[in-house]
């Protein structure tokens, strides 16, 4: 084997804080070699993140760093920023979370590009650059490449964003490309083409990958080796399939169980430890099973024929309307007594506005609402007051969604005392609803800031519990937060369906969530339902297209069926592109450190 | 911190806090039948350690550690209680005439000297700076209450349909109307028919001309959080809008609206001074700095260094106390590293 790309030893990364001193990376090895891609997993704050800017060398000056990085035999640490500066961009590069704040607002995307090209390469024309640019554009999938690197960020969307970014970061051919978070911001269906990308042009430059996620999912089909960190410590590492299916440590074995499965049902057998602990999930959902068929079943919300149409105008002193946007497009569906019903789709496809339509209880543009059989276009104030009550929110933030000024009790009772509950019953129930919710109610007087986000979002659950409502909408309640978390959330929420007997409105834009809590699905898209039907029917049989094409995408924690699934979308005529600048480069006698990329490959 | 998907919001502060003391935290949450797995139990109460910094701590902190901030209150206390007392012991009164004495520099009897009309210095210097401390402190509280009242109300209405919208509009011009009118004329004008009345007419008045640009940020500041899911949570439960304006848009903002409050004071002590020298201001029965510095003789030192150093020191004092308010809050600022 040769010799490792990036070897890191002993690393040690320290923040001084108002509390003392604060470990983020502690005692961190590892080494990528060559056309390896490793990945990195762990939850929020493991510190992963941190340990890849310590190797880009961009970390805080407050940090103190210890141990070593080695980049192909050079000690990182003793190179000053000027120095890291040549590697950056062209020995090492870095695809960022999020693409928006990553690119520059002010620039086209192509000269975006051919910088990054002549930074490293300032032989090379402009001109020269910008064929370059293109054709990197056109590498990573961009249609019309020449008007596309033209463009500004803004008129990119997110998926193709990070597609220049990925175009950015394999402009110079980089030995090594840490990935941090590529794929959180995306919608499922373009995640699963910028993974595929990402994994194509890793494999077509042999470069060594660093991929830091919490998605065991997309780890399972980029990775040959994974190190799991939790709490600023390493607990394993191991080649992939090793850590999926014999996974040593308790830590990536409860990691791995709360991964929701898209692919499994409660009956099948697998030999991967992933989703093991959803499929206990499914068990709570289906023994608490329907007691009367659901015909009989009273409609706690009934929406037929929704339209909210947002009208695009134009002119400041006389508006004229130049088109409109039909955020929902007639869109009709019921939810009845003790039933979830899972509103799936991805993002700018009108769910948030469904919800947002249904909890103003007001008369929609057109079509009706009607909750517990009354219309909400017809209410007087006060049936409006009272029936706030049947109806309630949990967000999808959990830290935007409690003011962090109010200590939890009144959080709680915020929604009672709306309703004139007494003050004596006020404080019965908030012991009651935090015990519900797994809290003590000793936390009452606790402020929100002093929870994690999982016991935050339980926080938003009881105060949507407080009036005891025929209907919880839940708006992405678990994109915020950890698997482990996730799982726990989710769990608590089948149990208080099972024994409470709500109706949840459950709007997710992943499939594998809802899987095993929703009883019913809707699929949605731009503005429409293309897909309505039983939770089981539509992920064993998808009728409609684009449902196939959104269970197709969903990654899957098994490394097996992943690799199964992969399909090559890179064009490798693309890359030969880049010889040609490695040549002129060569002839201008610039010094780019460790160019020689046919030495490299022939050591492959 | 440079990754923002490292730590994720304001509340990184306690997040940090948690995490770095692994055993009270364990990370897991599958709080599935497995006891292992439960999400981790919330610190118990008797746990000082883990218990979280809270915002008000953290920010008394921040604040006392910055030097600036010490000798601002050194400062300022010193001022209030000479304000206060010296006038009680001193021997000369601030219209007490000695004009044997008059145009001498400082003596044992007369600490800063004595002007050409026979009047003690430190007499009118003191009684100067407590009309000046009255005048800046009540016209601050009260341009805040104004700013608060239109901000508010503008932030809040504005984005509730279209008669919200008209609203946020008329009161957005009226700051506007405000700000264009030219202040110091009117000032100039109303200040000595009223007063007339009572000197603490001075208050409104000044009051009256200085809201302006808190209205606008405040406006801006409530637009935001308007938009935040918790204000959301509360018209979704039928919250009252004045309830939500006191109990969630108010405190949020109350830090911002603290430092605004503290600096206009020392704006509005410069205003006030600033019109009583050029005779527009305090007059007769009553002194304040300006009216003292007014009385100067440029030949005669003594006669205008000592009120001109009061009032710098007490505008100095005021701002550098503000500053490190904003800087305590600030997160971004250099007084959150160590």
């Amino acid at each position: 084997m040769s010799d490792p790309i990036l070897s890191v030893r002993d690393l040690s990364v320290t923040f001084p804080s108002e509390y003392g001193t604060v470990q983020a990376v502690q005692d961190l090895s590892y080494e990528v070699h060559q056309g390896e891609a490793l990945a990195i997993v762990g939850e929020s704050g493991s510190g992963k993140s941190v340990s890849s800017l310590a190797v880009m060398g961009l970390l805080p000056k407050s940090a103190s760093i210890s141990g070593e990085i080695d980049l192909m035999g050079k000690k990182l640490f003793t190179m000053d920023d000027k120095q890291l500066s040549t590697l950056r961009g062209n020995t090492i590069s870095m695809i960022f979370q999020d693409p928006l704040s990553a690119l520059t607002p002010v620039y086209q995307i192509g000269r975006q590009i051919a910088e990054v090209v002549r930074i490293h390469h300032p032989s090379v024309s402009a001109d020269k650059a910008h064929r370059r640019a293109v054709e990197l554009l056109d590498a990573v999938g961009i249609p019309e490449p020449q008007r596309r690197a033209k463009q500004y960020p803004h008129e990119f969307s997110g998926g193709m964003r990070q597609r220049a970014m990925i175009a950015m970061a394999i402009a110079n051919e980089p030995e090594l490309i840490i990935a941090d978070e590529p794929t959180t911001a995306l919608d499922v269906t373009i995640q699963a083409q910028v993974m595929e990308l990402l994994k194509s042009a890793q494999e077509m430059l042999g470069a060594a990958t660093v991929l830091i996620t919490h998605d065991m999912g997309v780890v399972a089909g980029f990775a040959d080796r994974v190190l799991v960190m939790k709490e600023a410590r390493m607990v394993e590492t191991g080649g992939v399939d090793e850590i999926f299916y014999r996974p040593r440590a308790e830590y990536t074995r409860s990691l791995l169980s709360a991964v929701p499965r898209v692919d499994l049902s409660g009956a099948d057998e697998t030999d991967a430890v992933a989703g093991s602990a959803m499929l206990d999930l499914a068990k709570i959902v289906e023994s608490a099973g329907p007691k009367a068929p659901r015909e009989k079943r009273p409609k706690v919300l009934e929406v037929t024929d929704l339209h909210r149409i947002y009208p695009i105008t134009k002119g400041a002193l006389v508006r004229r309307k130049v088109g409109e946007q039909r955020a929902v497009d007639g869109i009709s569906f019921d939810i009845r007594e003790g039933e979830c019903l899972a509103l799936v789709g991805e993002s700018g496809c009108g769910k948030t506005t469904t919800l947002m339509e249904i909890m103003q209880l007001r008369a929609p543009q057109q079509g009706s609402i009607k909750i517990a059989g009354k219309e909400t276009g017809n209410l007087s104030r006060q049936e409006r007051a009272a029936m706030r009550a049947d109806v309630s929110i949990v967000f999808q933030d959990p830290m935007a969604s409690l003011d962090p000024r109010m200590p939890i009790a009144d959080i709680i009772k915020e929604p009672m005392r709306v309703q004139r509950y007494s003050e004596k019953r006020m404080n019965e129930r908030v012991d009651w609803l935090l015990s519900m919710v797994g809290l003590l109610p000793e936390h009452a007087a606790r402020f929100p800031t002093e929870f994690s986000g999982g016991q935050r979002q339980r926080v938003g659950v009881a105060r949507a519990l407080a009036c005891d409502p025929k209907l919880i909408v839940l708006d992405e309640p678990t994109s915020a937060l950890d698997v482990t978390v996730q799982a726990g959330v989710l769990a608590m929420l089948a149990d208080l369906k099972a024994r409470l007997g709500v109706s949840f409105l459950f709007v997710s834009h992943d499939l594998s969530v809802v899987r095993h809590i929703s009883d019913r699905i809707a699929v949605m898209r731009r503005g429409k339902i293309v897909e309505l039907g039983d939770t089981d029917e539509v992920f064993a049989h998808p009728q409609h297209e684009y449902s196939r094409e959104l269970l197709a995408a969903v990654p899957i924690p098994d490394p097996e069926k992943a690799r199964q699934r992969r399909r090559q979308v890179i064009d490798r005529q693309a890359f030969e592109g880049a010889e040609d600048l490695d040549a002129d480069d060569d002839a201008a006698a610039a010094d780019p450190p460790n160019r020689d990329t046919d030495g490299s490959h022939a050591t492959n | 911190m440079t990754n923002p998907g490292d730590i994720r919001s304001t509340a990184d502060a306690s997040e940090l806090r948690r995490r770095s003391d692994p055993d009270a935290n364990p990370v897991l949450g599958s709080a599935l039948d497995d006891p292992n797995l439960q999400e981790d139990a919330v610190p118990a109460q008797d746990g000082p350690a883990i218990e979280s910094m809270s915002r008000g701590e953290l920010l008394r902190r921040r604040f006392l550690r910055n030097r600036s901030a010490w000798i601002g209150m050194i400062i300022f206390a010193v001022l209030v209680l000479m304000a206060i007392f010296a006038p009680m012991f001193y021997q000369y009164g601030p219209f007490e005439r000695d004009l044997r004495n008059s145009l001498t520099g400082p003596t044992q009897y007369h600490w800063f000297g004595v002007n050409e009309n026979g009047l003690d210095i430190f007499a009118r210097t003191m009684q100067g700076l407590r009309i000046s401390l009255v005048i800046g402190l009540g016209t601050a509280v009260l341009t805040t209450f104004l700013a608060l009242i239109v901000g508010i109300t503008a932030g809040y209405i504005g984005g509730k349909g279209k008669w919200g919208a008209i609203g946020d509009g008329a009161l957005v011009n009226l700051i506007n109307l405000f700000l264009v009118i030219p202040s110091l004329l009117l000032l100039m004008l109303f200040s000595p028919v009223l007063q007339r009345a009572s000197w603490l007419w001075m208050i409104p008045l000044l009051a009256l001309f200085a809201w302006m640009l808190t209205a606008r940020v405040l406006r801006a500041m409530t637009q935001q959080l308007v938009r935040t899911e918790y204000v959301e949570a509360a018209k979704f439960m039928g919250v009252n809008p004045i309830v939500t304006m006191v109990r969630h848009i108010i405190p949020n903002i109350a830090s911002w609206i603290i430092i605004d409050t503290t600096l206009g004071v020392s704006a509005a002590i410069l205003g006030e001074t600033g019109l009583s020298f050029i005779g527009f201001g305090i007059q007769y029965p009553q002194v304040s700095l300006g009216t003292v510095l007014q009385d100067y003789n440029i030949s005669a030192p003594y006669t205008w260094i000592p009120p001109a150093a009061v009032l710098a020191a007490l505008v100095i004092s005021i701002n550098l106390m503000g500053e490190a308010l904003r800087d305590a809050l600030d997160p971004t600022s250099g007084s959150s590293r160590l």
